[in-house]
Parts: structure tokens; sequence; C-alpha cells
């Protein structure tokens, strides 16, 4: 910082700039400091990159099924015949008579008596253990099949007026305890998501939850014991992945 | 360090440069210059902005200009933030930082072709970035609008331009320092360093999320106290004793004033996020921060509040243009410090969250403090760099009573405006269109009161382009004292 001293000639730098670079390169040197921290700390880019392709993929998967089912034919599981969403659309809107057919389906229904498959005369379950039912269906199954045991089309499928609900209980005990994957359809609309097995429920629970589930919603079907559901478990206990559609010949 | 640069310098002065005026000064005068008028216009253009931006405020059709795209208000409030902090505030205080460090440190700036290489190239970036702007390109962070090339370009601007205080602090011949020096070389660190880091955080290498907000909330707290406030503290500890002719009152206290201003100041910035879905622990930081700043505030109130409080410097203060506007400034530093830290915390803070109270808040500290104070400080410097008189003495008092009243208006529609609108919004049985009406009631105040900062700013611009004018026109008649 000295001044160069007049007999000295002229210096290669002059003083006032020599300060200034000095003090621009620990200007630098504090902001390298505190960038490469950050850059130390900072979540590594290739896994925020890896994030934000899988986002991408995602996206532009869910945008190309949503285009098929938008405008193309396709064939269900069950080999019914589906038309897209758009001429749906354009011949509903073209016919008043549809339009009162909706109408009048979408009205609460009668609530039809579906036959028991397995089981004698239907039996009203007490209401202790509608109580208990309700219960654990408020606590594990309510976000997804819903107050009204409706679901919510097209992602969770209905337990309201449901044959595998009010038939033989071994398929949603094993539904409950180890979950289910795969395409499934259910009154007309299929459904292809995954419903999780329910963990912390005890054999009491699944009964009482079934029994409210089968003698709820419209739904007639007999009271589940707590010995079918002990029966179940122990006969799938070695079973650790959740049940595929496929495999137990569901459409 | 107040005594004053007259007394015969050892060095000599040479008999050919102007008679009254120091050769610091007058090497000074080229790059000052330049800052000077760049930021006078600069002022003006935010000022002409800031009348359109209350128009289309006040009015629900959207005002006389809703055609025209380029005036929308998105864009008009962006370019004229940035014109009156960038443009205006930046260029204002490196002529005055400069000016002050020179002053104090004896410095002969031999470079001055330097620094006008840097004001040239602020000033350039500035005008594309605004035209950018204009155009419809910004980013969505206030006081980060410009593109990130554009900031680059701003700090190796600031560099150029801004560093040569802190080159003057350097070579300083003796190894005392004053209060002044202390806050321009804090203040010239300061914005580089968080300017370059706010854009690597949010434009260049984006953190993930809500650090990005809070890294924002730091860099405007940042930017506001530590570039714009300390520059201003600056001024005030320099021309309070220089004009009164006394020392700082507790001046003993001052370093621990500005130590725990710098420390503090610069961890306020979260408080702005209270209630923000960011980490608890963030926001509570910037609620110590902004109590704790309560102390450096203090201190600084003692020093300030304390010379003009004694043996008449009130009345003295009225009577001196650069007094008047300096003292007006530091009354109202104290007032921000107080209300920042009133209002940092959670209880207060969720009443007025959401309102204009925040931006009264900023008005008070970047206009009725540091625009104040340059005011004042443009009243003494400028005939020293000059050579002459400011021409009209009415213009001046004009220039005082449109800026002092137009702020003073302002504030009170901001802040009480925002506390009302605030107290509305809590009060879950008021329906929203209420709170909208009542609030829309400051409009016509903040209007008028536009309109007075501009007649103010175009009265003290004719007077400083005459002066100059005549300066450069006439042969000088000598230095105004």
């Amino acid at each position: 910082m000295n001044e160069p001293s007049p007999a000295g000639g002229r210096p290669l730098i002059p003083g006032q700039i020599a300060s200034w670079l000095s003090i621009v390169c620990f200007a630098a040197a504090a902001l390298i400091v505190v960038a490469f921290a950050y850059l130390a700390v900072r979540q590594a880019p290739n896994a925020e990159a890896e994030r934000r392709q899988a986002q991408r993929d995602l996206r532009a998967e869910n945008d190309k099924k949503a285009q098929v089912l938008l405008t193309e034919p396709a064939v269900n599981a069950d080999g019914t015949y589906r038309i897209p969403v758009k001429d749906a659309v354009a011949l509903i809107a073209a016919d008043n008579a549809i339009i009162s057919r909706i109408q009048a389906a979408a009205a609460p229904a009668p609530a039809v008596p579906l036959p028991a498959m397995d089981a004698g005369p239907f039996v009203k379950a007490s209401d202790e253990q509608m109580k208990r039912g309700a219960a654990v269906y408020a606590r594990t199954c309510i976000a997804c099949h819903q107050p009204t045991g409706l679901g919510l089309p097209p992602v969770f499928p209905p337990i309201a007026n449901a044959p595998i609900v009010v038939g033989n209980p071994e398929l949603p005990i094993k539904f409950i305890l180890h979950g289910l994957i795969g395409p499934i359809t259910v009154n007309g609309m299929t459904y292809n998501s995954m419903m999780p097995p329910v963990v912390g429920v005890s054999d009491e629970d699944v009964a009482d939850v079934l029994t409210y589930v089968r003698q709820s919603f419209g739904n007639q079907g007999n009271a589940v014991s707590v010995n079918q559901v002990k029966a179940v478990r122990a006969a799938t206990a070695a079973r650790t992945a959740p049940w595929t559609t496929a495999e137990l010949g569901l459409k | 360090m107040t005594q004053d640069n007259r007394p015969a310098r050892p060095s000599g002065r040479p008999p050919e440069g102007e008679p009254r005026q120091s050769r610091s000064e007058a090497l000074l005068r080229g790059p000052l210059l330049l800052f000077f008028v760049s930021s006078v216009l600069w002022l003006l253009a935010a000022s002409v902005l800031a009348v359109i931006i209350s128009l289309e405020q006040g009015s629900l059709s959207g005002g006389p200009f809703r055609d025209s795209e380029i005036l929308t208000y998105g864009r008009l409030v962006a370019v004229q933030h940035n014109l009156f902090l960038y443009g205006w505030g930046c260029n204002a205080f490196f002529a005055l930082n400069l000016w002050l460090l020179s002053q104090l440190g004896r410095f002969e700036f031999r470079n001055g072709w330097l620094a006008t290489l840097g004001g040239a190239a602020w000033n350039l970036a500035l005008t594309y970035g605004v035209v950018q702007i204009f155009a419809g390109q910004q980013n969505g962070f206030s006081l980060m609008e410009f593109s990130r090339e554009v900031g680059l370009v701003l700090t190796a601007a600031f560099l150029l331009a801004g560093f040569w205080p802190i080159v003057a602090f350097a070579r300083r011949p003796t190894g005392h320092t004053f209060a002044s020096q202390w806050y321009v070389v804090g203040a010239s660190f300061a914005f580089p360093l968080i300017y370059l880091l706010a854009q690597l955080l949010i434009l260049w290498m984006p953190a993930s999320g809500v650090v990005q907000a809070i890294a924002h909330s730091w860099f405007v707290s940042n930017l506001l106290l530590l570039w714009f406030g300390a520059s201003a503290l600056a001024a005030v500890y320099y021309f309070l004793p220089k004009l009164l002719g006394r020392t700082i009152s507790g001046y003993t206290l001052a370093p621990v004033g500005f130590w725990t201003f710098f420390l503090f100041a610069s961890w306020t910035g979260p408080a702005a996020l209270l209630g923000a879905p960011v980490p608890l622990w963030v926001q509570s930081l910037g609620v110590v921060a902004g109590a704790m700043l309560l102390l450096p505030v203090i201190i600084i109130a003692i020093n300030f509040h304390g010379t003009l409080s004694s043996a008449g410097g009130w009345a003295r203060a009225w009577n001196d243009t650069t007094l008047r506007f300096v003292s007006f400034g530091a009354v109202a530093f104290t007032l921000y410090g107080v209300l920042a830290a009133a209002f940092s915390f959670r209880d207060s803070n969720a009443l007025v969250r959401f309102t204009s109270f925040a931006a009264g808040q900023e008005q008070l500290l970047t206009y009725a403090f540091a625009t104040m104070v340059l005011f004042g400080a443009a009243y003494f410097v400028l005939p020293r760099l000059t050579g002459s008189l400011w021409p009209s003495a009415k213009l001046v008092h004009l220039h005082f009573w449109a800026t002092a009243l137009g702020v003073a208006a302002t504030l009170v529609a901001l802040l009480g405006g925002g506390w009302q609108e605030g107290a509305l919004l809590k009060d879950a049985t008021v329906k929203l269109p209420e709170v909208i009406r009542a609030g829309s009631a400051w409009y016509p105040v903040l209007t008028a009161a536009a309109l007075l900062l501009l007649l103010g700013h175009v009265a003290f611009a004719l007077n400083a382009f005459g002066m100059i004018l005549k300066s450069t026109s006439a042969a000088s008649v000598g230095r105004h004292d």
C-alpha cells in the first residue's frame, strides 16, 4: 500500500489500482468460499435432475393415457366395448332420452337385496358389532372408499353394491390382510390401482369392519366371524406381497 | 475527523487549478458528476412511473393506461422499484460514498476513468434490464427482476464504480478511522457479496423450494439495510458533526452500534416470511434479529439525536438546507428501527401481514431516511464539485416541502392504511369487499403524494442541472460557502 517514491519511476500497476485489485480479490475470495459452501451442502444436481425427469416422464405417460381415453375406442378387461369420451359426450348431448336415463340411474336406487352367495338367510348383525365396524371403517377405509362406500371413480372402486364384497368373505379378508393390485371391474367400470394392506388391525377388527361393510351402503351380506378371519390369516401367513387380480381370477 | 479540508495542505495546490476547490474534489469531479446526473435522471423517471402506478392502483377499471401492454401494473412496479433503488439510490451512493471517503481519507483519486467506466456500465446494464422488463421478461423475485446476465454486469460495474471508497480507506494516511468510514466500507463490501450470492442461489443454481424464498428475503433485507441503510448512516455520521461543529455525543458507543447493526441487520430478512411454509426456526431467527436490531438503533439514536439536541442543534439544523434534510432522515431511521422491531414480533406481524404495511416500512427506510439524506448531501457536495451556487432558493424550499410532505403522506397512507386493512381482515365478520373499499380510500392520498414527490424531484433536478450547466458554461466564480 506504500506510495511509490518519485525516484522509483512508474510502477507497472499504479498504487491505487493495486489496492483496488487486492480488495476485489478479497471480495472474490469471500464470495468463492461462501459459494463453495453452498454448492457443497446443496442437493446433488443429479438427484434433482433425475427426480425432475421422472416427473416429466410420468406426466407424459398420463397425458398419453388420457389422450387415448378421449379419442380411441378400447376394449375393457371383461370384453365390453368402450367408446371414446368425446364421442360418448356427443351422443349423450344429442339424445335427451339418454340424459333422462342417466338421471334416473343417478337417482338413489331402491335398495335391491343382492343375493348372498354363500350363506343362508340374511341375519342382521348386532348394533354393537356394527358400531365397532364403523369405527374401524372410519379409521382405515374411509379415505379411499369414502363415507358413502362409493369410492372415487376412476381410482378407488366402490364397495356399495359390489358383488365381491357381499360374496365369499375369503376374498375381502385377503384384500385387507395383504392388499390387492391389478385391474378389476366393479359394476361395469375398470379400476387399475392398488389397495395397500391394512396394517395394525386385529382379527376382530377385520371381522367387524367386513360385517359393517357387508351390511351398510345397501349391501346385504351375512356377518363375518373372527374364526373365518383367523383361518384366512393362518392359510396365507407366508404371503408378503399383495394379491394380484390375475392370481385370484378376478377381472 | 470532522476537520475541514481547506487548510493548506503540505503537497501544495497547483496554481492553475480552481482557486477554492480542493484538489481531491477537482479530481473527483468527472465521475461524481456522471453518477449524480444519471441518478437524478433515474429518479425523475422513477417518480413519473410512480404517479402512473398510483393512478393504476387507485382505479378499479385499470386507470388511464389500461390498454397499453407495456404500462401494465406488473411491469411498471418492477421497473419503478428497480429504477428507484438501482438507478437513483446506487448511483447517488456511488458518488456520495466516494466523496465522503475521499474527504475523510485525504484520497486523491487518479483513476477516475475506471469509476467512470463502471458508472457507464452500470447505467447501460440498468437500461437494458429495464427494457427487458418493459418487453415482458422478468424474474419473479422483487429487486432481482433483471435477467441473470444483467446481474453479472451490474456486479462487475459495482466493482469498478463502488470499490473506490474502500481504496480510499485502505490508503488513508492516518491510522485513525471515523464512523462514516466503517459504514461505507461495510456497505461497499456488502453489496457485491449479497447481490452475487442471491443471484447464485436463485437464478444460476437455484436452491430447491422454499430455500429460494428464504434466500430472497435475506437478499432484500441485506440490500436495503446493509447497502442503502449503512451508506446513508455514514452520511449522517459525517454531516451532523461537520455542520453543527461539535463532536458526536456518545461516540464511544458508535463502534458497538456499527458491529451490532451489521450483525443483526443481516438476519432480519426471514421476519418477512412469518406464517409462510418455511421452518419455524428460520422465522424465529428473523424475529430475534429484528428485536436485537433495537440495540444499534438505540445507539445510533443516541449518537444522532444527542448531537442534535444539545445547544440549539435542532434550530440550527432547521435553518441549514443540508442539515434539515439529514436530520429528517435521522429521525426517520429511528422510527424505522422501532417499527421494524415492533412488527417483527409474531402477534403484531400477523395483524399487518398481506397489507401495505411492509411497503410503508420499506418506503420509510429507502425514502424518508436514505433519499432525504442523499438530498441533504447533494446540497452540500454539489456546490463544492461545480464551484457555483444553487441557482434558486425558492426551488430548494419547494423541494424540501414537496418531498417531506409527500413522503409523510405516503407513509401515513401505507402504514395507516395497512394497519386498518389488517384490523379489518382479522375481523371475521367483515366481508372482503368492505376491506378492499376501506383500503381503496387511501389511493387518492397516495396519488397526491406521488404527484408531490414528482414536483419536489423536478424542482431539485431543475436546480441541480441549472447549477451544473452554469458551472460548465460560465467561468467558475469559486466555491459556495
